[in-house]
C-alpha cells in the first residue's frame, strides 16, 4: 500500500565535506521513484554544491554538482535555494539552475510546517 | 506543532531557529545541550525566542557533560520517557544535526 | 503509536547511536510500537557483528541485536550504504566474491525504498543525525 505524503529533504552540508550531500539525493530520489510529492531545499553550506563548476577529475571525487540536475529529471517538483544562506556563504552572483525557486526564512518555515516528512542532511 | 531536535551548539541551532512555528518546541540533545547556558560567544540566542516557545534538553546529556547546574531557568530538563511522550504530543520530530 | 527509527551515525564516532538506540529501547518500554530500524549512511556499521568494544564501553550493535531479536523488530540496513562500508550478509559476500561476511543476527540488508515505506507506515519517524 503506498499512501501519498509529502517529503522536504533539507540539504545543510557542502558537497564534499562527508556523505550528507549525496545521502539527501540519494534518498530524494528514491522518494520521488515512489511517486511521492518531493520538495528539495538547499540551506546554509548546502547551497555549496550550486556551483555550476565542479571539476572532481583531478581530485577523484563523486561529483555531486553533476548529480543535482537529476533532481529534475525524477520529477522532485519544487526545488528551493534559500536565499539569505547564499549570502552568507558569498554567492550572491552566483548562476543558478533556472527552475529553482529562491526562498527566505518565512517560506522556508511555512514549508516546514505543512510538510508531512522532513529530514536534514 | 513541532517538535525539533538540534544536537550540536552552532549552525543547526541557528537553521532550527529561523523557521520556527508559534507552537513548535526544541528539544537539545548530545552536545546541543551546551547551548542551555546562558550565554554562547557573548551573545544570547535565546533572547529572542517567543516564551510560548518550550524549551527541553535531555536529563542524561546535561548530566553526562557536567551543565545541568548551569542551565537557563527557561529550559525544562526531560527523560528519554519524555522524550518519546513529546514525540507523540508533537506532529511530527525533525532532526536538525 | 508506531515509531520507525533513522540511525545515520556510526557506534562511537558519535553519540548519535547510542542516542538512537537509547530512545529505540525507551519507546517499546512506554508501550509504543516500532515498526522499523533503518540504518543509513555510517549507520550500517551498527550492523557488524565484529566489533569487539573495550570492556567499559557499551557494545552498541549487541545491545541493537538483543533489542530486535527479543521484540521481532524488522531492522534495515541501506543496501548502498553497507556494500560500500564492507558490510555484508553472506548473499552479497558470495555474489561480490568476498571472503567473508559480517552482518549481525537480526539485520537485513535492503534499498532506500525501505525508508520511504517507514515514512508512510509510521506514525512518527525520529531521524539521529551525525
Amino acid at each position: 500500500m503506498t499512501t501519498e505524503i509529502s517529503y522536504l529533504f533539507i540539504s545543510r552540508c557542502s558537497p564534499y565535506a562527508g556523505q550528507q550531500a549525496r545521502a539527501a539525493l540519494d534518498l530524494a530520489f528514491t522518494a520521488a521513484a515512489f511517486e511521492q510529492k518531493v520538495s528539495f531545499v538547499f540551506i546554509d553550506d548546502g547551497v555549496l554544491q550550486l556551483l555550476d563548476r565542479q571539476d572532481t577529475q583531478a581530485s577523484q571525487l563523486k561529483n555531486i554538482g553533476k548529480m543535482i540536475p537529476a533532481l529534475k529529471h525524477y520529477d522532485v517538483e519544487n526545488i528551493y535555494i534559500h536565499q539569505p544562506s547564499l549570502a552568507r556563504a558569498g554567492l550572491k552572483q552566483i548562476d543558478l539552475p533556472n527552475e529553482f525557486k529562491l526562498l527566505d526564512d518565512e517560506k522556508l518555515g511555512k514549508l516546514v510546517a505543512t510538510t508531512d516528512q522532513v529530514m536534514v542532511f | 506543532m513541532i517538535l525539533h531536535t538540534v544536537n550540536k551548539k552552532q549552525d543547526c541551532l541557528q537553521n532550527c531557529i529561523s523557521v520556527l512555528g508559534e507552537n513548535d518546541a526544541i528539544l537539545l540533545i548530545e552536545d546541543g545541550v551546551y547551548a542551555t547556558m546562558a550565554v554562547n560567544n557573548g551573545i544570547d540566542i535565546w533572547e529572542n525566542i517567543p516564551p510560548s516557545t518550550r524549551l527541553f534538553a535531555l536529563e542524561n546529556d546535561l548530566v553526562a557533560r557536567g551543565v545541568s547546574d548551569k542551565i537557563l531557568p527557561r529550559f525544562e530538563a526531560i527523560t528519554l520517557s519524555q522524550f518519546v511522550s513529546l514525540s507523540c504530543e508533537y506532529d511530527k520530530v525533525i532532526s536538525w544535526g | 503509536m508506531k515509531f520507525s527509527i533513522v540511525i545515520n551515525g556510526a557506534p562511537w564516532s558519535s553519540p548519535s547511536a547510542l542516542s538512537a538506540l537509547q530512545f529505540a529501547e525507551t519507546v517499546l518500554d512506554s508501550g509504543h510500537d516500532i515498526y522499523r530500524l533503518f540504518f543509513y549512511q555510517d549507520g550500517v556499521l551498527n550492523g557488524s557483528c565484529l566489533c569487539v568494544p573495550p570492556q567499559d564501553e557499551e557494545d552498541i550493535p549487541a545491545r541493537w541485536q538483543a533489542l530486535i531479536e527479543s521484540n521481532d523488530i524488522d531492522a534495515v540496513v541501506c543496501a548502498a550504504s553497507a556494500l560500500k562500508r564492507g558490510i555484508l550478509d553472506k548473499a552479497e559476500a558470495d555474489r561480490y566474491d568476498k571472503p567473508g561476511h559480517n552482518l549481525r543476527q537480526g539485520f537485513t540488508i535492503s534499498g532506500l525504498g525501505q525508508l520511504i515505506d517507514a515514512t508512510q507506515q509510521s506514525d512518527r519517524v525520529i531521524s539521529f543525525v551525525i
